[in-house]
């Protein structure tokens, strides 16, 4: 074959091959009128302190931008590369960001939709989820109990904490005696919120009298305002 | 027709087309009339039986808009389309000097207000669309206009643009006209540019809303492929609809944003609107600004 001939069927084979892949393009423009599906995981129940929203678009021909709009703000824009089929972000993003951002407490609402790379745009959907925060300080109270010197003594005291809470305190309580000086320090565990709760330890203290504070600390970190204490009676 | 204001001599000349077709229909004329106020001239001019082709408006906005702005944009391409085509008012539409909405870009010379697109389709479709009767039979209403720019407005407003037909069109599969190179200045469209959904018909609120979203910078490229873009689209739906409603002679209501009918209950005393409550107002109906009701 002359080298002339080899040439010419070169320049028609990446013709056809072009035309091909072009046709085959359009085609896909001309025709492609559906627009992407898109979902989130949002939570029915409330989420804690942040909330972390998965959203995911899918589309036959490949996705080109996923968008979300958080109360009512601008819309954020994720551009997708590569065309995948199925992509999810993960929102609310910060303002022209990748990073998150913590929507904050209170009742929120996610609008959220995609666009593939065809031009077709998926209607708006919403979603809201509501995001709460435990700032309330707890409280703690406490009742005089007696024992006698060498037995379990059962410490009786009670944590509040308003709504919201997270149901959950950790608890310390300190003996001290008359003086104001402490004796003895006691972990009492994670107990749970605004129920009775009992303390027991074996009394090796000496007879007397003596005071128990209780300190909590929430699960969201709160530590007391006011320190419940009462009288503790070594007999 | 050069991009310049058409000169005196040639709006005369035009004019006196108009003049001559309205001494054809027997409407007397008065000596030294002003032009604008002689009978035959008055709008609504007719819309010709052979209806223009929406793709090929739009294809023109693309590239009026590139030279003259958005209002301008889709004015005169509906204008230009109607000038082209046979029929009773043709000389009439011919007879409209270009640039005439120049002034519209930037939502009225930079003022943000009225997107230009949506100020060239109610001028042109107030042009071509005239008084109906009412279900009575008797009355004269503004109805069928009124319908047919609030569709082309809540087109604008709750429609995420610009849509990527301009871009199908450039590549010949949008409709049946083929591949379409833009005339210079115009740009090539962008394929497939991100979009924003107004929910308002105002060009700032609009604009900063689709600059915010995608990045983009007013006067950029991208910002410009995205007004351009929506004069394609607004033509398009423009023609579009004219097409229809001279087909079927209906223009159907058009449902508003919610919060025009909830905001309006109380709001009674106010200046009527029909844009989104939401697009300028903070306010919702539960939001408690009503003394909690």
């Amino acid at each position: 074959m002359r080298k002339t001939h080899i040439v010419l069927l070169v320049i028609v084979a990446v013709a056809v091959v072009s035309a091909i892949g072009a046709a085959g393009a359009y085609g896909d423009l001309a025709s492609d009128a559906n627009a992407p599906a898109t979902t989130t995981d949002a939570a029915t129940t409330p989420y804690w302190d942040d909330a972390i929203i998965t959203i995911t678009a899918t589309d036959d021909e490949g996705i080109a931008y996923i968008y979300h709009e958080l109360d009512e703000g601008i819309a954020h824009l994720t551009t997708v590369e590569g065309s995948p089929t199925s992509f999810s972000i993960e929102a609310p993003l910060a303002f022209h960001s990748t990073d998150h951002k913590n929507p904050g407490a209170g009742t929120h609402t996610l609008k959220y939709w995609a666009q593939d790379i065809n031009g077709n745009v998926e209607a708006q959907q919403t979603v809201t989820f509501e995001v709460l925060k435990d700032t309330a300080k707890p409280t703690t109270s406490a009742w005089s109990v007696a024992v006698v010197k060498g037995r379990v003594a059962t410490l009786k005291f009670k944590v509040s904490d308003p709504e919201p809470t997270k149901g959950t305190a950790t608890v310390m309580v300190k003996i001290k005696d008359r003086a104001g000086k402490v004796v003895k320090t006691m972990s009492a565990g994670t107990k749970t919120v605004n129920v009775p709760l009992t303390k027991k330890f074996r009394c090796g203290l000496a007879k007397g009298t003596y005071r128990y504070y209780v300190y909590a600390t929430d699960a969201s970190g709160n530590a007391q305002s006011k320190v419940g204490s009462a009288r503790l009676t070594v007999k | 027709m050069s991009d310049n204001l058409m000169s005196r001599r040639k709006f005369l000349a035009g004019t006196g087309l108009v003049l001559g077709a309205a001494s054809v229909s027997g409407v007397a004329l008065l000596k030294d009339a002003d032009p604008a106020e002689a009978a035959g001239t008055a709008i609504p001019w007719a819309y010709p039986a052979e209806q223009p082709d929406p793709e090929a408006v739009a294809r023109r906005a693309w590239e009026i808009y590139y030279k003259s702005g958005c209002a301008e944009a889709v004015w005169y391409s509906c204008v230009e389309a109607l000038a082209a085509i046979p029929g009773a008012n043709q000389a009439d539409w011919a007879s409209l000097p270009m640039n005439m909405f120049r002034f519209g870009g930037g939502g009225i010379a930079g003022w943000g207000t009225i997107c230009g697109t949506l100020n060239g389709a109610a001028a042109f479709i107030s042009m071509a669309v005239g008084q109906n009767l009412a279900d009575d039979g008797v009355t004269k209403t503004w109805t069928h206009r009124n319908n047919l720019i609030n569709g082309v407005f809540q087109y604008y407003s709750t429609t995420a643009l610009p849509t990527n037909n301009t871009y199908k069109s450039s590549q010949g599969v949008l409709g049946a006209l083929g591949p379409w190179t833009p005339a210079a200045p115009a740009a090539a469209p962008i394929a497939n540019a991100p979009t924003s959904t107004a929910n308002s018909p105002l060009c700032h609120s609009s604009l900063v809303q689709w600059t915010e979203t995608t990045g983009n910078y007013d006067a950029s490229p991208a910002q410009r492929d995205r007004c351009g873009k929506a004069c394609f689209d607004v033509a398009f739906k423009t023609i579009s609809m004219l097409n229809t409603y001279y087909e079927l002679n209906s223009a159907p209501a058009v449902s508003f944003d919610p919060s025009v009918a909830a905001c309006g209950s109380c709001h009674k005393d106010y200046t009527g609107a029909k844009m989104a409550c939401g697009s300028c107002h903070d306010n919702t109906v539960t939001d408690g600004h009503m003394g909690g009701l």
